[in-house]
């Protein structure tokens, strides 16, 4: 395993996070010291220079940074905040397992479990690899604090059989831990399937609210090296291709961590072969031919979707149901392949549950591909479910609206009626006055 | 494992039966699937093209696979005016199973009901007099013996036990054990069609025995070749219980009062037409 850490000389840092998008401190020209926050947002967590340098350009999407060629990572230049949540948020901690999750809103509630996700099942992603080899401590020290914070009673290490031996021999540091190495099976990684392979707990909706945290390895590093070290997550490791990995900052451009598009020629070679570059695992992955981004947090590995790992055309599905019996939830394939575009169907189906781990694709004879295809029917019914919620809170205001402008109509009837009344009171003194006037000229 | 591999495997697994067959009837037994293969995909090719799909798929085994089962389906019927008596039965067969009952659907993987079976079931009601011919490779003239005998026309037929059924079951099994079929269907259709036969045969002193039934007819080669195509079989477990059972159970029940000699490709259509329904309730079962 090679880790190698790489020095850029350009950093393209993204400020869209997970649910929000950072709002720029700094302007351009300007420089920036390594460390620097960069960027901030009260919902999502801050961006910090990975290194000093220039400021290039500034624009909603993306700082770009001409970093100083003598440049190197140094600690977040904040005053670390008291409180627990605040200071993970503080140090810009996100899940590092894919999906750069702000960590400070995961780890809320009162957790009892803590499992520490070691079970790296997706070719070619292999960051955890490359951190137990370079820092095998860290994710322990990390898992720690993160115990000793929440006050969970309980951790688990969820290793997977090739890592075993490595945290087996870091179990007396920690001795009232679990080692847990369930068997092999494909996505077991997820959450879901590894909560249910360790306590048989079945998940609806998030783990946190069950008091479950699953961390990535690469978080709890991240964690380790804030509280001790001081330093913001503005790097990450990330794996290309099969045996190689970078310590690389966020915003790194992709070509720089590629090996074969570092020159020009190559670069133009990649253009011609329309290589697309995949992002992620083999299967959970996406592919992209923008190369020319920078590195982001959920950006766990790279490769080349070469030829080779092309799948074969898809034939028709003859519901031979080879899908059912290895789905690690228990899901039809088939039935839900069947109804992909049929939301109600769907739901009924399960597809909540789909993790889009792939199982189904690697035994299907017709090559279907099959995860594809629920990852993109999940994705309409999410957005099918914001614009339902949307409408019914548009609703939910009309409604109020009516009620409100009837209300004030009926007061107003009723002011008028009122101050028709006040009339008929004011005409009964000046009447009554008018009389005893009468009366005292008389 | 790919879909041709999973065809040809299914059409490999029923040879066994086929050449045991073939010693005791002759050749006919393998030019009539052959004959079957070769029109259904000559069918498929057509429709294909009338629909304007890619030719590709007409290789992909599934037509082939389809006749090959109609061929071993369907009675012998060398003894009447051959060659076209049977051309003309084979070619309509051919024409109903793939032009009808799966391009016309939309094709592999769309079909609802068993396009072999259809085209059996077809051929049954439209040309009643060759299907009825003795010899019947599915052995259907013990059933039809017994139904005489129930209308009081024939004497109780006589016969026994049939090794081609462990021929049948053997290529089966082969097939659970490569992965390709699911034993619970098959199993299914044999238990159920046992325990109904016993409670018939209880009843009614007419009836065929439950050791007789299995002997007879498709009831051994249907278990395990047609009611354990995926495309038109459920496939939760559940739901694969119930398929079985109710195909075992409507053989039995119209070989034993039904107006035809041989119910299985009755009981497969009938239990098609089920099958979104019992997928749907093997969801709830499960849960």
């Amino acid at each position: 395993m090679l880790v190698t850490t790489r020095q850029p000389t350009q950093l393209h840092i993204a400020l869209q996070q997970y649910a929000t998008r950072a709002l720029p401190q700094v302007q351009a020209h300007q420089h920036i010291a390594s460390g620097q926050c960069l960027a901030d947002h009260p919902n999502g967590v801050p961006v910090y220079a990975p290194r000093a340098g220039r400021v290039r350009s500034v624009s909603a999407q993306c700082i770009t940074i001409d970093v100083d060629t003598d440049s190197h990572e140094a600690p977040a230049l904040v005053e670390p905040h008291d409180h627990f949540l605040e200071r993970v948020r503080q140090g810009a901690m996100v899940g590092l397992g894919g999906a750069a999750f702000p960590a400070h809103h995961k780890w809320r509630g009162t957790p009892h479990t803590l499992v520490i996700n070691a079970m790296e099942c997706e070719a070619p992603i292999h960051c955890d690899r490359a951190l137990l080899s370079i820092r095998p401590d860290s994710p322990l020290r990390g898992g720690e604090i993160l115990a000793e914070a929440l006050g969970i009673a309980r951790c688990v290490i969820a290793a997977k059989a090739d890592f075993a031996p490595i945290f087996q021999s870091m179990l007396p540091r920690v001795p009232s831990w679990e080692l847990f190495t369930p068997a092999p099976h494909r996505g077991i990684g997820a959450e879901r399937t590894l909560l249910r392979a360790l306590d048989g707990a079945t998940l609806h909706g998030p783990a946190s609210e069950q008091g479950y945290i699953v961390a990535n390895l690469g978080t709890l590093d991240a964690l380790a090296r804030w509280w001790d070290h001081g330093f913001a997550l503005t790097h990450r490791l990330v794996s290309v291709g099969n045996e190689q990995a970078y310590w690389a900052a966020l915003g790194t451009p992709l070509p720089d961590l590629l090996p074969d598009t570092q020159d020009a020629q190559n670069t133009e070679n990649a253009a011609a072969h329309s290589r697309t570059l995949r992002v992620g695992g083999l299967l959970s992955g996406t592919l992209s031919t923008e190369h020319h981004r920078g590195l982001q947090a959920q950006d766990n590995s790279l490769s080349w979707d070469d030829a080779s790992t092309a799948p074969l055309p898809a034939e028709p599905c003859i519901r031979c149901a080879r899908c059912a019996p290895v789905c690690p939830e228990g899901l039809l394939p088939q039935q839900l392949h069947w109804y992909q575009h049929q939301s109600e169907a769907l739901v009924a189906l399960g597809i909540d549950a789909c993790t889009t781990c792939g199982a189904c694709d690697s035994v299907c004879p017709s090559h279907i591909p099959l995860a594809a295809q629920f990852m993109r029917a999940k994705k309409t019914l999410r957005t099918q479910r914001s614009i339902d919620a949307m409408a019914e809170r548009a609703q939910a205001r009309f409604a109020v609206r009516n009620a409100r402008q009837t209300r004030r109509a009926e007061q107003a009837v009723e002011r008028r009626a009122q101050h028709r009344q006040g009339d008929k009171r004011q005409d009964a003194i000046a009447a009554a006055l008018a009389k005893r006037r009468q009366r005292k000229a008389s | 494992m790919t879909l041709r591999n999973t065809m040809l495997s299914v059409v490999a697994a029923t040879l066994p039966a086929l050449a045991w067959l073939s010693l005791q009837h002759g050749w006919i037994v393998l030019i009539q699937c052959l004959t079957c293969a070769l029109l259904c995909v000559a069918v498929e090719a057509l429709a294909l093209r009338w629909r304007g799909r890619s030719l590709q798929s007409v290789f992909d085994g599934s037509a082939a696979l389809c006749g090959w089962l109609l061929g071993a389906a369907l009675p012998l019927t060398l003894p009447i005016a051959w060659p076209w008596s049977p051309l003309w039965l084979w070619l309509t067969g051919a024409l109903v199973a793939i032009g009808l009952v799966k391009q016309l659907y939309g094709g592999l993987g769309h079909n609802v009901f068993n396009p072999a079976m259809v085209a059996y079931a077809f051929l049954l009601l439209a040309f009643p007099q060759p299907m009825a011919q003795a010899d019947a490779l599915s052995g259907a003239s013990v059933l039809d013996l017994s139904l005489q005998h129930r209308l009081g026309a024939a004497p109780w037929p006589e016969f026994g036990f049939d090794p081609v059924i462990v021929l049948w079951s053997l290529g089966g099994a082969w097939l659970w054990w490569r992965g390709i079929l699911s034993w619970r269907l098959a199993v299914g259709v044999l238990a159920s069609a046992l325990l109904v036969a016993t409670v018939v045969a209880l009843f009614s002193e007419q009836a065929l025995s439950p050791w007789q039934h299995l002997n007879a007819g498709a009831l051994v080669f249907g278990a395990w070749f047609i009611a354990t195509d995926p495309v038109t079989a459920p496939s939760s477990r559940s739901a694969q219980w119930a398929f079985g059972a109710i195909v075992g159970a409507m053989t039995v029940v119209i070989r034993s009062w039904g107006a035809y000699p041989e119910g299985f490709a009755f009981a497969i259509v009938f239990a098609n037409a089920m099958v979104p329904l019992l997928d749907r309730w093997g969801l709830r079962w499960r849960a």
